[in-house]
């Protein structure tokens, strides 16, 4: 009898702690996909699949020791598939630099902002395909070895790739 | 006392930055800082860049990306439907069921959630409940039969004769014993019946914090209890699904030392192979009481075959695990044991997964408690502030007509040198672990499998360096560079020749980095020509390669 009160407790607190980190996180894997080149619609779908698939997991009783780190590396496996599988053969291209450009002006984004803005965001662009990814994870505070966790590369090629890309964004901010 | 009497490189200011140095490191770092005004500075600017990524997530990212097309859905219901999954189906109604057939399902339907009851439990109740099974099972075993049971340790192997208390007492005493058994009753471990679900049960419930984990494959269930308390960190024990009689235990302690108990099968029960019979593995010599556990004993162990240690290197191949990660295969007291420092936990399963099929390899992976070590030797020095490489980057660019033509072209140059030295690197380690010398002593068929590793990194590196080679080359040669001469005199052997290419790979490296501006120069000044000689000479080191690795 305690042992299966034990048990519906454990469930809700897994239940609990999904949906927390859902509603904590879900916006932020929602664009690290987008970043990664799935199409909104997939990309939302692969969210929601990644946070069953923790509860899925901790229902199944492995343990996680790192959710934010497990989340973005499921995520990231998840929406390479889910990329590969996409009817075009194109990746999602938000078009971030032509929003930038005809965003209407305003106040707080002063026409010099939006050209620092442009630039930065070519740079970034301008990135290598791992510097980018290396630091858009860290812009979502993981630490060097759960970014190494995701990308599948050790922790030191992590901070090479931080390097490399932190050089390139320090030329344009000094410019 | 300052550690960085030399400026510290940027990747450690970088990680000083992004709160990655172990506090060790990052006083020294620190330390120096206060007297640098220099590096202060450069520290100044990551941060001041890195607030830059942190605005452009937030003003570029968070406003201009596109917003979820629909409600975010609630996932409870996704959540019942898992529960659901992982309840035992139940397809036909029983009432359905005709009786005759009907009593009998109900029969085995009872006793299959006598056996998996725990499978559907939470973990803990699930290793309670195993556990208190295979006791149960133990229990019902003939109880005296005596069995030998391997214990492994970093440093010793021994057997022991279990279950007859005057075998035990007429072993000889095994040197590394009483240090185990001292650690064992710490843990609330059973000495005198070690591999036993009893022993891991006393030791578990002893425990007050602790987290269970239950693995199932198809002929085994392995139980594992962290916890944060006493020396013992973890413990796991595999049970054979059939009879849930126990078959591995491993007990790892926090002082990083751990201990695996198998059972020695085919041994007969008669008691009378007991004392000196060598155990399936070579053990710790009783015979050096002096040195019972000092770090890899030279053991008069037979070595893996060099065939053993190649069909393992083949398979690392085949999953790119040879290439830029700390892996290293070494042979241990009979066994090639394959180890790792902070490999990721997926990369880790991959390996292991791997290396599955060879029943004589260990694999070991380690958690970095320093900081990362770079994979390889840092391409530079320390260097001073001053960039003479800067005056290069803005020749490429004008050269390729603008910025954004500059950052793709660097871009790209650079992914496809840390491509290519990782090739380098994995010849390499080739080279050195297996010199001219030993490979003449390899048979026909080792020696084709590691020239055939050996060849399809070159046959890889090759075809990067062709594409650096002809994006490079137009630039260089506007840029005023022209091709020196090869090298001098080629080795005569494959493996001194993998030497000279990674030195000569290396300094490709340097040059292109310094020259995009993606490292600080180190001093040595170089034009245009040096890097395209550079080239050359890689692509020459490479075809010499392929030349002595198709020579018999």
């Amino acid at each position: 009898m305690w042992e299966l009160l034990r048990q519906e407790e454990a469930v809700d607190t897994f239940e609990d702690r999904v949906a927390q980190l859902y509603e904590e996180s879900r916006n932020d894997v929602y664009r690290y996909l987008l970043t990664l080149g799935l199409y909104p619609a997939r990309a939302q779908e692969a969210v929601q699949e990644v946070f069953l698939r923790l509860y899925s997991t901790l229902r199944k009783g492995e343990a996680i020791e790192n959710y934010k780190g497990w989340i973005f590396r499921v995520a990231h496996n998840h929406g390479l598939k889910v990329r590969a599988r996409q009817h075009s053969e194109e990746s999602f291209d938000p078009g971030l630099e032509a929003s930038l450009r005809s965003e209407a002006p305003n106040p707080e984004h002063q026409l010099l902002d939006r050209e620092r803005q442009l630039a930065f965001h070519n740079a970034v662009e301008g990135l290598s395909e791992q510097q980018r990814r290396c630091l858009f994870l860290r812009l979502e505070g993981l630490h060097y070895p759960e970014i190494g966790a995701v990308l599948g590369i050790s922790p030191s090629a992590v901070g090479e790739f931080l390097r490399r890309a932190m050089m390139r964004l320090r030329r344009v901010r000094s410019e | 006392m300052n550690n960085f009497p030399t400026h510290p490189e940027e990747a450690v200011l970088l990680r000083l930055v992004d709160a990655e140095l172990p506090a060790l490191e990052k006083r020294q770092v620190e330390e120096h800082l206060e007297a640098c005004p220099e590096c202060r500075a450069q520290v100044e600017e990551l941060r001041a860049t890195l607030a830059e990524c942190f605005r452009y997530r937030e003003d570029v990212l968070e406003a201009l990306l596109p917003a979820p097309p629909k409600p975010w859905a609630d996932l409870r219901a996704g959540f019942a439907e898992i529960d659901r999954s992982l309840a035992p189906a139940a397809r036909e109604p029983w009432w359905r069921i005709k009786p005759p057939l009907r009593w009998a399902l109900a029969a085995a339907a009872a006793i299959l959630l006598a056996v998996f009851y725990g499978l559907r439990e939470t973990p803990s109740v699930e290793a309670a409940s195993l556990l208190q099974k295979a006791e149960m099972a133990a229990s019902q075993r003939t109880a005296t039969a005596p069995r030998r049971v391997l214990f492994r340790t970093r440093y010793a192997q021994f057997t022991r004769v279990i279950g007859r208390r005057d075998a035990m007492a007429a072993l000889p005493k095994e040197p590394a014993a009483p240090a185990l058994e001292a650690l064992f009753q710490a843990a609330h471990w059973d000495w005198n019946d070690p591999l036993s679900a009893q022993a891991f049960a006393g030791c578990r419930d002893s425990l007050e914090r602790k987290t269970d984990s239950v693995t199932t494959t198809a002929d085994t269930y392995q139980i594992r209890t962290t916890t944060p308390e006493g020396e013992l960190a973890a413990a796991s024990l595999t049970l054979r699904a059939t009879d849930l009689a126990p078959l591995e235990a491993r007990l790892e302690f926090r002082s990083r030392d751990w201990v695996e108990l198998s059972a020695v099968a085919g041994e007969t029960e008669d008691g009378g192979t007991i004392g000196g019979t060598p155990a399936p593995h070579p053990l710790e010599p009783g015979a050096q009481p002096a040195a019972p556990r000092l770090p890899a004993p030279a053991v008069a162990a037979a070595a893996p075959p060099v065939s053993a240690v190649l069909q393992v290197l083949t398979a690392l191949h085949g999953i790119g695990a040879d290439l830029g990660e700390q892996v290293e295969v070494k042979p241990v007291e009979g066994r090639l044991v394959v180890t790792g420092v902070g490999i990721p936990a997926a990369r880790q399963r991959e390996i292991a997964a791997a290396l599955e099929k060879f029943p004589n390899v260990v694999v070991e992976f380690s958690e970095p408690g320093a900081p990362p070590v770079t994979t390889e030797p840092p391409a530079a020095a320390t260097a001073p502030p001053e960039n003479p490489g800067a005056g290069m980057a803005a020749r490429v660019e004008r050269q390729l007509g603008g910025h954004p033509q500059f950052e793709r072209f660097s871009a790209q140059m650079l992914d496809w040198s840390d491509a290519a030295m990782a090739q380098a690197y994995a010849l390499r380690r080739l080279a050195e672990r297996f010199p001219a010398s030993a490979e003449a002593s390899f048979s026909q068929a080792d020696r084709q499998t590691l020239r055939e590793l050996a060849r399809e990194n070159v046959a890889t590196m090759a075809g990067i360096t062709a594409k650096m080679s002809r994006t490079l080359e137009p630039v260089l040669t506007a840029m005023g560079g022209q091709a020196g001469a090869g090298p001098a005199a080629p080795p005569d052997a494959w493996q001194p020749a993998a030497e000279d290419l990674v030195a000569t790979a290396q300094r490709v490296e340097r040059r292109l980095s310094v020259m995009l501006g993606a490292a600080p120069s180190d001093g040595g000044a170089f034009t245009p020509s040096d890097l395209s000689s550079d080239l050359k000479l890689w692509e020459d080191d490479i075809a010499i390669c392929q030349r002595l690795l198709a020579r018999e």
